[in-house]
C-alpha cells in the first residue's frame, strides 16, 4: 500500500491547479469583455437566448455589471473542481478525467460569454434579430476540444508498479505447455447505454424545437452518439494482457498489460452499473450490466473489471499467462 | 472465444486454430452467431502469420461451420447447434455403451483417457 500511495502522488498538485485554474478564469472573462467592448454594448446584457426570443422579455434583461457578477459562480464550480480533484487523490485517471472536464467546461463557458457579448457589439437598445442558432451550438462543440486540450495537458498518469507474484493456487488456471500461445476474444455490449444513448439521440431534435436550445442539442445528440459507439465493445486476452477495444469509436482501446497484474477473479455482478466504459472511485473497466464480471487486481491502481459472458475461461487464460511468465520467466513460450 | 496453438505441436498451426474454434462450438463456449476475432489481430495475438489463421479460418467455412461475409468478418453459423448435439449423442452412446457392458465411471473415464493418449 505504501507503494501505492507513492505511485498514486505523482502529479497530483499539478492535476489540482490544472482542474481549478481555468474554472476560476472564466469568472474574469464577463469582466474583461464588458472592459473590453463596454462603450460598443447596448444599455442592458441581451446576451442570453430567452433574453432575445421577443422585446416583451427585453426588461429582464440584467445590466452589464450584474451579468458580470452572475459569472462569479464559476469560482465555486472551481472550489467544487478542486475538492473532488483532492477527494479522488488516490485514482490519477480519475483526476485526469476531471481535468479534462474542468477544461471542457471552462471552454463551453468561456466561449458562451464571448459569443453573447459580441453578437449585441454596435447593437443600440434592443437587438432586433433573435441569436444565430450557431451561437448556442458553437460553445460545446469547441468545448469538446477544450476538454481534449486538458486531457492532452493532463499528461499521462504514473506507471504502476509491476507484479511479481503469481496467482493464488485457488483461482482457475489453464495450465500452459512451455511453447503454447493462446488468445481468447469476445464481442460484448451494453443493453443499457445502447436504448439511453438513442433516447438521448432522439431527444437532441426534440430539444431543438421545444425550447430553442442549440446548444443542448449539439450537448445532447454528442452524448448519446457517444453512448451509442461505445456500447459495443471487443474484449481481447493475449501473451501481453487484456485489451478493450471499441470498434465503432476507431482507435479508443484501453489496455491492461499483466506487469500491473496480481490475479484475476471472477464475480457474479460487477460492483458498478453497466453503462459500457466505467471510471469512477471503486473500480475502471468495461460493464454491460449483465452476467459476471472478470476482475483484474492489479497492483496500485483500482480493480480493472471487464464483463464477459464465458468469464471461466478469461480469468483461467489470464492466470495461466500470469503463473508461467512468474515461475519460468516464459510469456509466448518461445 | 478461445484459441490456443503451439508451435512444438506435430499438427498444422491452421489446423490448431480451426480445432480450438471446433473445440468452443462443442463445449458451448461458443455460440451461433458468435464473431471470430478478426485474422490480422488473432495473427498478431498468436504470432503466426496472417495466413495461417486465415487458412484455419477457411477449413471451418469450408466445413460450413463459419460463414465469412466481407467486411463483416468471420461468424458462427447455426451448424454449429449439430456439431454440439452430434458431440453430445456420441458422448451418451459411448457411455451407454459403457454401461452396458458394466464398466464403472472411472474405467469408462480410463478408456477415454487411452483413447486420448493413441495418436
Amino acid at each position: 500500500m505504501v507503494r501505492f500511495r507513492e505511485w498514486a502522488g505523482g502529479g497530483r498538485l499539478r492535476w489540482l491547479v490544472l482542474a481549478v485554474a481555468p474554472m476560476a478564469c472564466v469568472a474574469a472573462v464577463p469582466w474583461l469583455l464588458v472592459a473590453v467592448y463596454g462603450d460598443r454594448l447596448p444599455d442592458h446584457a441581451y446576451v442570453q437566448g430567452w433574453s432575445r426570443v421577443g422585446s416583451g422579455y427585453a426588461y429582464l434583461a440584467p445590466t452589464w455589471s450584474s451579468w458580470s457578477a452572475e459569472w462569479l459562480y464559476c469560482l465555486l464550480w472551481a472550489a467544487v473542481f478542486g475538492a473532488v480533484v483532492w477527494r479522488v487523490r488516490q485514482w490519477p485517471h480519475l483526476q485526469r478525467v476531471l481535468v479534462a472536464g474542468s477544461w471542457g467546461a471552462s471552454t463551453t463557458a468561456a466561449l458562451s460569454a464571448a459569443v453573447g457579448v459580441l453578437s449585441v457589439l454596435d447593437v443600440h437598445g434592443y437587438p432586433s434579430q433573435p441569436m444565430a442558432w450557431w451561437y448556442d451550438a458553437l460553445p460545446p462543440v469547441v468545448g469538446l476540444c477544450g476538454g481534449a486540450v486538458g486531457w492532452l495537458l493532463a499528461g499521462p498518469a504514473p506507471t504502476l508498479p509491476e507484479a511479481a507474484e503469481a496467482p493464488a493456487p485457488d483461482l482457475p488456471a489453464r495450465r500452459l505447455g512451455r511453447t503454447e500461445r493462446a488468445m481468447f476474444s469476445q464481442v460484448v455490449w451494453s443493453v443499457k447505454a445502447r436504448v439511453v444513448g438513442l433516447v438521448l439521440v432522439l431527444c437532441a431534435p426534440l430539444a431543438l424545437l421545444g425550447m430553442s436550445a442549440s446548444g443542448a442539442a449539439v450537448m445532447l445528440l454528442a452524448l448519446g452518439l457517444f453512448m451509442v459507439l461505445q456500447a459495443t465493445a471487443r474484449i481481447q486476452i493475449d501473451s501481453t494482457g487484456v485489451l478493450v477495444t471499441l470498434p465503432l469509436l476507431g482507435r479508443a482501446r484501453r489496455r491492461v498489460p499483466y506487469e500491473h497484474v496480481r490475479q484475476a477473479e471472477i464475480a457474479e455482478h460487477a460492483p458498478v452499473a453497466g453503462w459500457g466504459l466505467t471510471e469512477n472511485k471503486r473500480c475502471r473497466g468495461y460493464v454491460t450490466g449483465r452476467g459476471p464480471v472478470v476482475i483484474l487486481r492489479l497492483t496500485g491502481d483500482r480493480p480493472f473489471i471487464v464483463s464477459l459472458r464465458d468469464p471461466v475461461a478469461a480469468v483461467a487464460l489470464i492466470n495461466g499467462q500470469l503463473a508461467r511468465e512468474r515461475t519460468t520467466g516464459t510469456t509466448t513460450g518461445a | 472465444m478461445l484459441i490456443a496453438i503451439d508451435p512444438s505441436s506435430p499438427v498444422q498451426l491452421a489446423d490448431q486454430v480451426a480445432q480450438s474454434v471446433r473445440a468452443g462450438i462443442a463445449d458451448g463456449s461458443i455460440q451461433p452467431g458468435d464473431r471470430l476475432p478478426p485474422a490480422r489481430e488473432a495473427a498478431a495475438a498468436l504470432g503466426v502469420g496472417l495466413h495461417t489463421v486465415l487458412r484455419g479460418y477457411q477449413q471451418l467455412r469450408d466445413e460450413g461451420l463459419v460463414e465469412l461475409r466481407r467486411g463483416r468478418g468471420a461468424i458462427i453459423t447455426d451448424a454449429g447447434n449439430s456439431l454440439r448435439a452430434r458431440t453430445d449423442q456420441l458422448a451418451r452412446d459411448f457411455t451407454a455403451a459403457c454401461r452396458h457392458l458394466g464398466l464403472t465411471a472411472d474405467q469408462t473415464l480410463d478408456l477415454v483417457r487411452n483413447a486420448l493418449q493413441r495418436p
